[in-house]
């Protein structure tokens, strides 16, 4: 019984996501990659109220991406890598360049303004100061853009990103004291973006 | 196709790259721990001398005037106002080299010490209130406080620099020409009004060298042959910063005024001229206590240290005008620096002393026994105290080695030098 109102749903779900080109009049398009490019640069900084946020404070980071249709519809591919450097007053200092892949999905609102949301997950290189540690961490990706269309080309936006680099899975260096405790880093990361599309449709 | 390979191969060397260090985890871990003293020991301080030192000038100057010159240690009080504090690698900062760069600023946090938590008219003082700067004070001349401080990188230290904003001590009382109390004075002090007299500026000046006038000196306070070792691990470790205030604070008597016919009579608390005579006839250099003040720092690994046990079959003097010091073997005590540990004297009865220094990373030390016998005047040295203890008795050569969890006792006879 629960496997068939399961079966049920999904079935819905399928009717909703490929009804339209069943029951509307109109032209299915081709899949068509349209890939856009882009850059963007902005604050850096720990996210409010973790542990982190007492050490470090934000400067400025920047990074590349690129984001292309995929053929599952709505949804959209980003992959990006940045350099974000979180500085303070004192020795303290944090560098990471996380690479990502991400799922966009795109607010379906008619408006000159687009809304992505995002969410997906890569690496992230990090390294510590003083103490010059380095590791490459599982990172957690997600965050949302605004954006808008700044000719035929050209699309200038904010993001804003929040990055969970995931540290708990580590165990406690050989030489630590034993109340040594692991955290994982939150970071947030905001951007002016801009980014442009290559193929002519 | 060839972008996919190249993101796999990528990520196939970025996870091969993996290590078990965490690097996030190092911010809520600090390895160090940065503790402030107050006092000449860095074990077990003796309490307030009963009564202040007074300087000479207070007798030779106002002769029969009515000066109270027996204030209690007790009656005194601190407002003091820390920037920062920093620590470098070398002795002074290179030529051609900025502060900035120079530095590395390890503990940026302000922190204050407070004598109590409101002004003049009873408003608070935000900052002490708040950041219980009046048990930082009772600490600071007791066992010490937590600065908070953030890591360093491995390495070795010799320079490290404590930033004062404020250095105010109370009383402070102006006098008219006919030797009544006239004012107590104020001064400002976490945006409010305290009473106490700021001796800051006093501080930053040599004493009697009007060559030396505007050097500073006090900003910062600062020792700069300390080698302090940090090592590149994750053994914790402590920095103990000690500067020499408590049982070493004077009343001083000067003439205040910008010409001869106003001078009046100011007396303040400051520390004890023991390096230079502190005239209370010059309106201007009377006031110049620069280098007065010392301080010094170690550093030790409280899982690798040991202590020592001192003994001594001869008569304690029980004040806070003795004690027994130690420094790194290969070093020697002078009377213008600060010893690497000490404690005080505690008089055992049955006409002995002894004491203990504790948190001393293994290796050989000296042994000396300090006191107090002299006082300073135009002069020079008299026999008579001023809170200083410049007698250094070196106990005919005693040498200790300190061994990792340990208590190394060490029975000593004194030379003669001190009682």
């Amino acid at each position: 019984m629960k496997n068939q109102r399961y079966l049920l749903f999904l079935a819905i779900v399928a009717i909703l996501l490929i009804g339209k080109p069943l029951f509307g009049q109109y032209e299915e398009k081709a899949y068509h990659p349209n890939i856009r490019m882009g850059f963007w640069f902005g604050p850096v900084a720990p996210f409010p109220g973790t542990e982190m946020a007492n050490r470090l404070g934000t400067y400025l980071g920047g990074g590349v991406f690129g984001r292309m249709n995929i053929p599952a519809i709505p949804f959209e591919a980003e992959l990006g890598i940045s350099y974000n450097s979180y500085r303070s007053d004192t020795t303290a200092e944090l560098t990471t360049i996380p690479l990502y892949l991400a799922i966009l999905y795109r607010i379906p609102i008619r408006s000159e303004l687009d809304i992505n949301l995002k969410v997906g997950g890569g690496a992230s290189y990090a390294k510590n100061f003083p103490e010059k540690h380095q590791n490459i961490l599982p990172l957690l990706y997600t965050g949302f853009d605004l954006s808008f269309a700044a000719g035929r080309k050209t699309r200038i936006g904010l993001k804003v990103d929040y990055n969970l680099l995931y540290e708990k899975h580590l165990d406690i260096p050989a030489n630590a004291p034993s109340d040594y405790t692991l955290y994982n880093g939150h970071m947030l990361n905001i951007g002016l973006m801009l980014s442009f599309r290559f193929n002519n449709d | 196709m060839k972008t996919i390979k190249t993101i796999t191969l990528g990520m196939i060397i970025a996870i091969s790259a993996c290590t078990n260090n965490p690097v996030i985890s190092d911010f809520g871990n600090d390895r160090v721990t940065l503790v402030l003293k107050g006092t000449y020991e860095s074990n077990t301080p003796y309490g307030w001398d009963t009564n202040l030192n007074t300087s000479e000038s207070i007798f030779t100057g106002y002769a029969g005037e009515v000066f109270d010159t027996q204030e209690a240690s007790a009656d005194i009080g601190f407002y003091i106002d820390i920037a920062n504090i920093r620590i470098g690698r070398k002795n002074a900062v290179p030529a051609g080299t900025s502060d900035l760069d120079y530095w590395e600023l390890f503990a940026e946090n302000r922190v204050v010490l407070c004598d109590s938590n409101t002004d003049v008219i009873g408003n608070n003082l935000v900052n002490c209130a708040y950041g219980n700067g009046t048990y930082k004070l009772n600490q600071f001349f007791k066992e010490g406080f937590e600065y908070p401080v953030e890591d360093i990188p491995a390495g070795r230290y010799q320079h490290i620099g404590v930033y004062f904003r404020k250095f105010i001590t109370f009383p402070a009382v102006l006098y008219d020409s006919s030797y009544n109390e006239q004012e107590v004075l104020t001064s400002i002090f976490d945006n409010r009004t305290v009473y106490g007299y700021d001796l800051n500026s006093q501080l930053l000046q040599y004493a009697n060298s009007d060559s030396g006038e505007d050097n500073p000196l006090m900003i910062p306070l600062e020792a700069t042959n300390l080698n302090l070792k940090v090592t590149d691990s994750y053994v914790p470790y402590v920095i103990e910063i000690r500067i020499f205030i408590k049982n070493q604070m004077m009343k001083h008597v000067i003439k205040y005024g910008t010409n001869t016919s106003a001078e009046k009579p100011l007396t303040f608390i400051g520390p004890a001229d023991w390096r230079t005579d502190h005239a209370y006839s010059g309106r201007v250099s009377g006031f110049h206590l620069g280098k007065h003040l010392l301080m010094t720092a170690r550093l030790y690994e409280p899982d690798n240290v040991g202590s020592l046990y001192i003994t001594e079959a001869s008569v304690p003097s029980g004040t806070a005008t003795e004690y027994y010091t130690i420094v790194k073997s290969g070093n020697t005590l002078t009377a213008k620096t600060l010893p690497y540990a000490a404690t005080q004297i505690i008089d055992v009865g049955g006409a002995s002393g002894e004491g203990t220094i504790t948190n001393l990373p293994p290796g050989n030390y000296k042994l000396y026994k300090t006191c107090d016998a002299f006082y300073r005047d135009s002069t020079g040295e008299i026999a008579g105290n001023d809170g200083f203890p410049e007698s250094i008795d070196d106990l005919s050569g005693v040498t200790v080695t300190i061994t990792k969890n340990n208590t190394t006792t060490q029975a000593i006879t004194s030379n003669g030098t001190c009682p």
